[in-house]
């Protein structure tokens, strides 16, 4: 994982370079300093023709510079998924606006010496796992939606069932944690993977999560007690969607115990 | 030449009105057709109002059926509103109907076909009428149109009703072409006055919501102001602390007791500094919001919240000029969840609240998140009386996520995440 460091206040640089080259020496080799500097400017430089995957950024930078946010900005218009985590001398942090306006991962406070290092090393930590997790899955079983410039994850697991809000083109995403509004259409949530079943106009329900069938009302109950509607035309196609992949995983599982 | 009946047979237009006012009611309010309110309707309005049309003459039959209509609406449903709707409507068809009167006069008299035509000509205005009518009531709605100029309404209808009726009753006795045409003369004069007089009231009504709106403004404004001296007396009292904290440090280090000052400075004045400085901090980040209502709004919660005893962490990065939705609405969705986030974290061990409002490339984030003491249900907590606060109280979020359903250009997440219950409603 390569890592770029800027911070303008040459004992903190050390420090922080320090901290993490202890840690990839003695846990994760593969974490690597690929520049340390305290000017904006060459990791504007930088990112040009290279790309890192984890910045630590102070958020104060020297007066004749651009700052921390400007420069997160920046990196995200390059590499949107990268991880950035921000270091700030000031306990009046802008904590929700780092996380939802540059995607931040997380953010250091200059503190302590050991409250500083352990902060360090819990950033990079979560940093790691986020690049481990980018590099193994292509494909990923997460649902994604956009918060401002924050990517929310959700498994598809948790995720019950889609519904149509009542204005045009916004759709309601019920999971286990919550509930998400965003724009799209129904359509295009099948494709994504063969566990969602268009069921009703209105409606994708997730196979994995559904309770039971009441064919007479034509309504589907989830898994967590909400009841979805069934068209008349889907209702045969759903129960038959349905048996296909309860077989097709005990199948699964069958192979797994064997 | 003028030898045709000016007003076609009564009975048939006076059914059309009576049958279409019943629809048109049924359509915007949504009533629901059961077996008894059909019967009401049948035995009591519409078999009534054609046997008035039929024996009695024209203009007692039309007052007689309106009257009718009103009351058994009335019956059915129990507001007084919608007797102002049926009279709404059934004007609407008597306008219909005297357009119908001057376009068809001019054509050539062909007997029973006429009256056909005059018939569709009336349905066909009838429902353009009815449509235009739909959408202003849509519109009124969406703006916040409350009825209070009710009775105004209610006696214009009346009269015009009164005079649309008699006048048809005229038109009948008259044969001679020159009353003729003074007699179209004056009907369409009416017309012109009426669709005036709706339009000056309707004037009227978006002069008081104006108003309202500034009024609004100005209670959030003198909130806003409440707040500032409130922090500003503390701010001065801690000043005045200040100097007696000195003192005391001067005493340990005099006496060179650097433990007991260690303990001091960290018992003492780090966490006295912290609680004050927290609030004055949230109010200073305010000024970053410019919209007057919003941010009286916010200062009267943040005084709450600390009088809860509750840490408020506000965020306003960049200037927010304005968010592209009502500010009513706006003011009702912001104040009731604040409301619940403080509500719900005072309860919590550690009594967070976070809230920003956040600038991006293409929306304006509000965000506030919560600690809590009691797990909410996730999927029951939509439900119109769900609430961890107890019986009867659990109608605000279901309320926040119907304001937020008639802008197509705002989205609202509710989630949990560890320790936080969050809220994000991003505007476009």
């Amino acid at each position: 994982m390569y890592t770029v460091i800027c911070e303008d206040n040459l004992e903190h640089r050390k420090f922080i370079q320090s901290q993490i080259l202890k840690y990839s020496t003695f846990h994760e080799p593969s974490i690597e300093i690929v520049l340390s500097t305290d000017r904006a400017e060459e990791v504007l430089k930088f990112i040009e023709n290279h790309r890192a995957d984890c910045y630590f950024l102070d958020i104060e930078l020297a007066k004749d510079q651009i700052n921390g946010l400007e420069l997160a900005a920046e990196i995200r218009k390059k590499d949107p998924l990268t991880n950035i985590i921000f270091i700030t001398q000031h306990a009046e942090q802008l904590e929700l606006t780092f996380s939802y306006k540059t995607a931040a991962l997380d953010f250091i406070v200059k503190d302590s010496p050991t409250n500083l290092a352990n902060q360090i090393i819990d950033a990079l930590k979560t940093a790691f796992e986020r690049y481990k997790q980018l590099g193994e899955s292509k494909k990923e079983p997460f649902f994604q939606i956009k918060i401002g410039e924050k990517i929310k994850n959700i498994l598809l697991d948790d995720i019950y069932y889609f519904e149509t809000s009542h204005t045009i083109h916004k759709i309601l995403l019920y999971e286990k944690n919550g509930c998400y509004e965003y724009y799209g259409k129904l359509k295009e949530i099948e494709k994504i993977d063969d566990r969602f079943c268009r069921c009703h106009k209105s409606y994708v329900v997730n196979l994995q999560h559904i309770k039971e069938i009441n064919k007479k009302d034509h309504t589907v109950t989830m898994s967590n007690g909400a009841v979805c509607q069934i068209s008349h035309r889907n209702l045969r196609s759903l129960q038959k969607r349905l048996d296909e992949y309860l077989s097709r995983n005990l199948e699964k599982q069958a192979a797994r115990t064997s | 030449m003028f030898e045709r009946k000016i007003s076609i047979i009564p009975d048939i237009v006076g059914l059309i009105g009576t049958l279409y006012t019943i629809i048109a009611i049924h359509c915007i309010l949504k009533i629901p057709i059961t077996f008894k309110n059909f019967s009401i309707l049948v035995f009591f309005v519409v078999l009534p109002s054609f046997l008035s049309y039929w024996l009695l003459p024209v203009w007692i039959g039309g007052v007689l059926s309106v009257a009718l209509l009103c009351s058994g609406f009335y019956l059915i449903t129990g507001f007084t509103s919608v007797i102002i709707y049926a009279l709404l409507l059934y004007t609407i068809h008597l306008m219909s109907c005297s357009l119908t009167e001057i376009i068809t006069i001019p054509m050539p008299s062909m007997g029973n076909v006429n009256d056909k035509i005059e018939s569709l000509f009336i349905i066909l205005s009838d429902i353009l009428f009815l449509y235009f009518f739909i959408q202003l009531n849509k519109r009124m709605k969406n703006n916040g149109f409350k009825f209070n100029a009710q009775r105004i309404i209610f006696f214009i209808l009346c009269f015009s009703i009164l005079i649309f009726s008699l006048n048809s009753h005229l038109s009948t006795l008259m044969k001679k072409s020159l009353i003729m045409e003074a007699y179209f003369f004056t009907q369409f004069q009416y017309l012109v006055m009426l669709l005036t007089m709706i339009i000056l009231i309707y004037l009227f009504i978006h002069k008081e919501y104006q108003l309202s709106r500034e009024h609004l403004k100005q209670k959030q404004l003198s909130n806003y102001i409440a707040g500032l001296e409130k922090t500003n007396e503390e701010m001065r009292h801690f000043h005045h602390d200040y100097a007696n904290i000195l003192f005391t440090l001067q005493g340990f280090i005099e006496n060179e007791d650097i433990q007991g000052l260690k303990h001091y400075f960290q018992s003492h004045i780090l966490k006295a500094d912290k609680q004050l400085l927290h609030t004055h901090k949230a109010f200073s980040n305010l000024q970053n919001l410019l919209m007057t209502e919003l941010k009286g709004l916010i200062a009267s919660k943040l005084l709450i919240a600390k009088q809860l005893g509750v840490n408020v962490h506000l965020e306003i990065p960049e200037e927010i000029q304005s968010i592209p939705v009502d500010v009513i609405d706006l003011t009702r969705i912001i104040g009731i969840l604040m409301d619940n986030a403080i509500e719900a974290s005072e309860k919590s061990t550690s009594k967070e609240v976070q809230m920003g409002f956040i600038r991006t490339n293409t929306s304006i984030l509000f965000v506030i998140k919560n600690t809590f003491n009691e797990l909410p249900d996730m999927n029951r907590l939509f439900q119109a009386h769900y609430s961890t606060k107890g019986e009867g109280r659990g109608i605000g979020l279901v309320n926040v996520r119907k304001l937020i359903q008639k802008y197509p250009n705002a989205t609202m997440n509710t989630r949990i995440e560890q320790e936080w219950f969050i809220q994000e409603i991003e505007f476009r």
